[in-house]
């Protein structure tokens, strides 16, 4: 009797111990389930011990807030919350609040980390495109490794950088930081183009190109040719750059505008521009009307200078034949001879400056045809008395002294 | 006779053709302007694109230093209203489910992620009503092209109401640090990573001075100028009406005035200078007059939605931040009654909304008491905790004021203010036998006796007898704005009324 008393007290007692022990647990909400760190993609089960069953779970990401609903099962005293449909797949800290509306039961939060078993794209960004040879120019490249989900990859992650240019291929390892990896890509002292690309194990970047083109030009020589010498305006004389290159000997690129500035000696100036083909750039122009000296420079403006080159045109003409017909009051000039013995070509002009005694000029031009032209000096307009006269031909002068008109 | 006929027909032509002319040229000139509409081509690379924002959190650069590219002060600007209508866009997709601007301001693999998660929410029916408040940037790589920014946020506060089947389920306050990647596409700074890192824990636990009350209680009476009631910062500010109001309010033995800045009138969310200059100016003139000022915040403000947070906030702390160290400044009343708007804008909005409110306050301006000035006594016992100075009002007998008073000072130890008091002396055709001044005496009377007795604090309703109401503040019914134009000290015709020698006997003066 005794004996049972006993075993009922300490049923008792246990009872009583047991139900302290219980009770809090019915009130208390734990989370069972104690990893804190996923990677992204793997399935995300957060499991909570409690009676409750109207719970939500109110998931933050960076993208936005979610609310779940439990999952069904059959375990007592427990609610499972399935992280997916993408939530599972973004990489960051998630925090979850557990609640049972509108109150906050419990809060918690877990890291997913990129998938770096399962990098997928390398997105490179390069800028500037083209750059200028020497060395001191650069083009950047910025890397943005992912994963399958578009995470980018956590710190340390090593990336292969290649570049190559000509035959030299240069290879580096690159790491990520705050989820990119950058480098600069110096020039080369020669002009051409620089391919480069990164790959982390089978995955790569585009291959992405950069343009060196030659630095700025430096002082050049111009050079001309000319059929012949002669202020005959009528040939044609070209001034050519020499193959313009920059201090690395790297010739300018095409299409570079070229000016030749001609200061002729009575103080005109004249400008001709040409672009460069293969680093040279040509010019061309008339010859003049008159015997001159020209002073030719290029420039390409606020880079670069040739040095000068003097031309000079010598009277196309020795003399010039006139006759005087004091009867008809015809003047006629003429036959014009070139250097050669040849007839100067049709349409040379030729000036006659008719002065009278009181020095008021006149000024008739016409055009040779034949290599001959003739002035009629009518009597309405130039009254009878002394006269001289002044015939000019391509620079050349002839005057006519005390000429009469009757 | 046949030829007036004639005539008549002839006007009648002549009338119906140019009607009809001019018909014809109305409709060409509607076809024209028609053709005319469509896209501009000056429109065509985004640059010219201009909007107001309406999403203004308060947002620094608080580190520009990065091995790459100075960051210009115009790319600076534009990346951070880019990153702001990002945000925008996105709380607005969120809530409402309009996803409009979100392919201006994210990425496509960015939207892609963005998009999954907006369908789940509506096909769950979820629905978010956030806002962040402020943004910390701090630059880490910027592109030698610019075309490629890299910074985190850090330490964003962030407001969320989440909603399950359009009910409430959580009301939160969160703070989180974010990375963002973007790039420069067609003229848009747009996201290309976004990720929630970290945040470098601040240390939250020091210590905010305990705000003082050494001059309590407080003796005060709520002010506005005779001719511009609920308009005292308005085009008829002049100082020398407020400081010889002052010298009134002074010679009744009053040591506070309490005073209105209305939300729209300074400007909202972008306050006006010249506001703030003439509240400056106000202020100098009660301190000239050994006056303490209550500044009521948030007048005739009744928006409270989440969205509009951002502005509210930056209202608030480009007011606070500009007059907290003022030597007038008494108390920041955070709003003027806020429980008459439990009804229409539903009470857990509003008391969420004034909760994060006084935070902000107390955290950008810490040494100045706060109050709220709820309309009933039984009101002011909602957010005990989170104000400095409790104060409601009471327009009702004393014997209605006694009961709910001890029941309030049953529940805290805090300072307790009645904010407003009055009664109208009006007896007219919509209240035959209203009130005399004898009663308004008897009345400030029976009410400043306890209040000396039992050192509370109170405000007076108010100087002067008003001729002009504004709708706006009671209503158009004409017996509230009679009533309301009768509660001063001093009627219209400057005559100061029996409760003048009431106040400056109970104060000690006379």
């Amino acid at each position: 009797m005794i004996h049972k008393k006993s075993t009922y007290l300490l049923a008792a007692c246990c009872l009583l111990l047991l139900s302290f022990v219980l009770k809090p647990q019915e009130k208390t909400i734990e989370l069972i389930s104690s990893e804190k760190q996923f990677t992204a993609g793997e399935s995300i089960v957060l499991q909570f011990k409690t009676e409750k069953k109207e719970l939500q779970l109110v998931i933050t990401t960076a993208w936005g807030t979610q609310v779940l609903k439990p999952v069904s099962h059959n375990i007592e005293n427990q609610l499972d919350f399935k992280l997916i449909n993408g939530i599972n797949q973004t990489a960051g800290v998630l925090n979850w609040t557990l609640v049972e509306k509108p109150k906050v039961l419990l809060k918690g939060s877990l890291t997913i980390v990129a998938d770096t078993a399962q990098v997928s794209k390398i997105e490179s960004y390069l800028g500037p495109q083209r750059i200028a040879a020497g060395g001191k120019d650069y083009a950047q490249l910025t890397l943005l490794p992912t994963d399958l989900y578009d995470n980018p990859l956590p710190n340390e992650t090593l990336i292969n950088l290649n570049t190559a240019f000509e035959t030299d291929q240069n290879s580096q390892k690159k790491n990520v930081e705050h989820f990119i990896s950058w480098e600069n890509i110096y020039s080369t002292r020669k002009s051409g183009r620089i391919f480069t690309a990164a790959n982390k194990g089978e995955v790569t970047s585009k291959l992405q190109t950069i343009y060196v083109d030659a630095n700025l030009a430096t002082p050049f020589k111009i050079r001309y040719t000319r059929p012949n010498n002669y202020a005959d305006s009528d040939q044609i004389t070209t001034f050519n750059t020499d193959v313009i290159k920059d201090q690395y000997s790297n010739v300018i690129p095409d299409a570079t505008l070229v000016n030749f500035v001609v200061k002729t000696s009575t103080g005109e100036v004249l400008q001709a521009s040409g672009n460069t083909i293969n680093g040279s750039a040509e010019i061309q122009i008339q010859h003049p009307a008159t015997p001159q000296n020209w002073k030719v420079t290029a420039y390409i403006t606020g880079i670069a200078q040739s040095d000068s080159v003097s031309v000079t045109y010598n009277p196309a003409i020795t003399e010039i034949p006139a006759v005087w017909d004091s009867k008809k009051r015809i003047l006629k000039v003429g036959p014009l001879n070139g250097m050669l013995g040849q007839k100067l070509p049709e349409g040379t002009v030729v000036t006659l400056t008719v002065i009278n005694s009181s020095s008021s000029e006149k000024v008739l031009s016409k055009k040779t045809e034949s290599g001959a032209v003739s002035f009629e000096l009518k009597k309405d307009f130039y009254p009878a008395g002394d006269y001289s006269l002044k015939i000019e031909v391509l620079g050349v002068e002839n005057y006519l002294e005390s000429v009469k008109l009757l | 006779m046949k030829n007036q006929n004639k005539n008549i027909y002839r006007g009648l032509l002549i009338l119906t053709f140019i009607g009809l002319n001019l018909l014809i040229v109305s409709a060409i000139s509607q076809v024209m302007s028609y053709l005319n509409t469509g896209a501009d081509k000056s429109k065509m690379l985004n640059l010219s694109l201009k909007s107001e924002s309406v999403y203004k959190p308060y947002l620094i650069w608080s580190d520009t230093l990065n091995p790459s590219r100075p960051l210009e002060k115009p790319t600076k600007k534009r990346v951070a209203q880019d990153y702001l209508n990002a945000w925008y866009v996105r709380e607005v997709a969120l809530s409402t489910g309009d996803r409009k601007g979100i392919d201006d301001y994210y990425t496509q693999s960015a939207r892609n992620k963005l998009d999954t998660l907006l369908n789940q929410n509506i096909n769950v029916k979820v629905k978010i009503e956030g806002t962040s408040l402020n943004h910390d940037l701090q630059l880490e790589f910027y592109s030698a092209d610019g075309q490629f920014i890299s910074f985190t946020d850090n330490n964003v506060t962030e407001v969320k109401r989440i909603f399950s089947d359009n009910e409430l389920i959580l009301e939160e306050k969160t703070s989180s640090s974010y990375r963002v990647i973007m790039l420069l596409e067609d003229g848009f700074w747009r996201i290309r990573q976004f990720v929630k890192i970290k945040s470098d824990e601040k240390s939250n636990t020091n210590i905010q001075p305990e705000s003082t009350h050494s001059d309590l209680p407080l003796k005060g009476i709520n002010y506005y100028p005779k001719d511009t009631p609920w308009d005292t910062f308005g085009e008829a500010f002049d100082p020398k009406i407020l400081k010889t109001d002052f010298e009134k309010i002074h010679a009744l033995g009053l040591n506070t005035i309490r005073i209105f800045v209305g939300y729209e009138d300074f400007g909202k969310a972008d306050v006006k200078p010249e506001k703030l200059e003439k509240l400056k100016i106000l202020m100098d003139l009660a301190e000239a007059e050994n006056l303490k000022v209550i500044i009521t915040l948030f007048d005739f403000y009744g928006d409270y939605s989440v969205i509009d947070w951002s502005n509210t906030f930056k209202h608030a702390r480009s007011i606070v931040m500009s007059l907290k160290s003022h030597p007038a400044l008494r108390a920041w009343d955070l709003k003027n009654e806020p429980n008459l708007d439990f009804g229409s804008r539903g009470e857990k909005l509003v008391l969420f909304w004034l909760k994060n409110h006084l935070e902000h306050l107390k955290a950008i301006d810490p040494e100045t008491p706060v109050t709220i000035g709820w309309s009933t006594i039984e009101s002011a016992s909602l957010l005990l905790d989170q104000v400095d100075l409790v104060s409601f009002h009471s327009y009702h007998g004393f014997e209605k004021f006694k009961t709910g008073f001890d029941d309030l000072k049953a529940k805290t130890t805090k300072p307790l203010m009645i904010q407003e008091f009055g009664l109208p002396t009006y007896s007219g055709i919509w209240n035959p036998f209203g009130p005399d001044e004898e009663e308004q005496a008897d009345f400030y009377t029976e009410f400043l006796d306890f209040a000396k007795a039992n050192n509370i604090s109170y405000a007076l309703w108010t100087l002067y007898d008003f001729e002009e109401i504004p709708t706006s503040v009671v209503g158009r019914l004409p017996w509230r704005k009679a009533k309301q134009k009768h509660f001063g000290l001093i009627d219209k015709n400057g005559k100061n009324k029996a409760s003048v020698n009431v106040i400056k006997q109970i104060n000690g003066l006379n």
